[in-house]
């Protein structure tokens, strides 16, 4: 028999269910080590959609400030952008801070500090915040800086994640069991062929 | 000399001798060649399962969960550059090896073909708002069209799902052709040259 046909090994069909059993066993692993089974998973999820502007120019001492997140319940980044008020001159405050509370009042305002991104024009100042359930939160965005500053404050709804959570981790498993059973059902059509011939 | 070579071997050595690089990698090396290029794309998924395992079994924050490769060089996550560059090479890879396929493997290689042509183009939508400096929409962040609806990472997944299967589909039917399909193939993936010289 040509080299060639000794491809692939004889007992291929054992080791593919190996390998299969081998991936539904990670895949239930996963799952289940992520908590996905036991409870809720949206303490650990984060909002990654595309963030949507939920305050429009407001005017907060020498700047107009938009807000920008994905009002997604878990962990995610709130953005603040800040250009000039009335066509004047950009200074960049010194300190941008956002506050997030439940307007319900179940829990005190966790107050961040938000960092500034490198910008053109204007300023872009980011921040971490958590909404830890789906309902309407306080906003409240604090500005200092040389050129004056003041708060501006609003409400936002969060709204439940939709996210898959850890079943991407068996969507990521797929791919290779697929490329096995191709490479299997090839492997038994090779050895027919070889059979036959 | 016993090391004569016939005719018929001669003329085939010239036939091959003067094909092109793209009919070379089409026909004899387009085992080898696919084989390669699987192996570029289950490396990519890889990642992303290193990734996902990160987030949701070891519970890193989305920032630090970088794969592997984004661990020693954090810059190929972070940046569009290294997302346009394979979503490039995915397209370059399913075009240049699309001729090795016929019949419905061929079909089906083009179908994944034509939906990776898109993510491509979402691709250099992200990659041009970077260039440019500004984001679709007055975004703080780089957008592409879908992310409009799906958040980014199970997006991305998404779009590498809908390419992968008629890839595999592609993959399924060129290895196991039809007998008037392997009639037509001209590379070694089905196994029916090295058949017929045996």
């Amino acid at each position: 028999m040509p080299d060639n046909l000794a491809w692939p090994p004889p007992n291929v069909g054992r080791a593919l269910l190996i390998f299969g059993v081998a991936v539904a066993a990670l895949a239930v692993h996963v799952v289940h080590m992520s908590g996905a089974s036991a409870h809720s998973h949206e303490m650990m999820m984060s909002h990654r959609g595309a963030p949507s502007r939920i305050v429009r120019d407001q005017r907060v001492g020498p700047y107009l400030a938009s807000v920008w997140t994905d009002p997604e319940v878990g962990h995610g980044p709130m953005y603040v952008v800040l250009e000039a008020a009335d066509g004047r001159a950009f200074t960049p405050p010194s300190a941008v801070r956002v506050g997030v509370a439940p307007v319900s009042g179940r829990l005190p305002e966790a107050l961040h500090d938000a960092h500034a991104e490198p910008v053109r024009r204007g300023g872009r100042f980011m921040t971490d915040v958590m909404f830890d359930r789906a309902e309407r939160w306080n906003l409240r965005v604090v500005i200092d800086g040389s050129a004056g500053g003041g708060q501006l404050t609003s409400q936002v709804n969060a709204v439940p994640n939709v996210s898959p959570g850890p079943f991407v981790l068996v969507l990521s498993l797929l791919p290779f069991l697929a490329v096995g059973v191709v490479w299997w059902r090839a492997a038994v059509a090779r050895r027919r062929s070889v059979a036959l011939s | 000399m016993t090391t004569a070579q016939s005719p018929v071997a001669i003329s085939n050595h010239v036939a091959l001798t003067e094909q092109s690089f793209l009919a070379r990698l089409n026909g004899p090396w387009h085992e080898r060649g696919l084989q390669i290029f699987m192996g570029i794309v289950l490396a990519h998924w890889a990642e992303h399962l290193a990734q996902a395992y990160q987030v949701y079994v070891l519970h890193w924050p989305m920032t630090q969960a970088r794969g592997v490769l984004g661990l020693w060089f954090p810059w190929l996550v972070t940046s569009e550059a290294m997302h346009y560059g394979y979503a490039l090479i995915m397209l370059v890879g399913l075009w240049i090896l699309r001729r090795g396929f016929v019949g419905s493997s061929y079909t089906w290689w083009m179908v994944a073909f034509w939906i990776q042509f898109w993510h491509h183009i979402e691709h250099a939508l992200l990659q041009g708002q970077v260039i440019v400096g500004r984001n679709l929409f007055d975004s703080p962040v780089a957008m592409s069209l879908a992310q409009l609806v799906i958040p980014r990472l199970e997006l991305h997944l998404i779009y590498n799902t809908i390419v992968f299967v008629p890839m595999v589909i592609a993959m399924y039917r060129h290895l196991i052709p039809t007998e008037s399909e392997r009639a037509r193939m001209g590379c070694t993936c089905a196994g029916q040259p090295r058949l017929a010289a045996a």
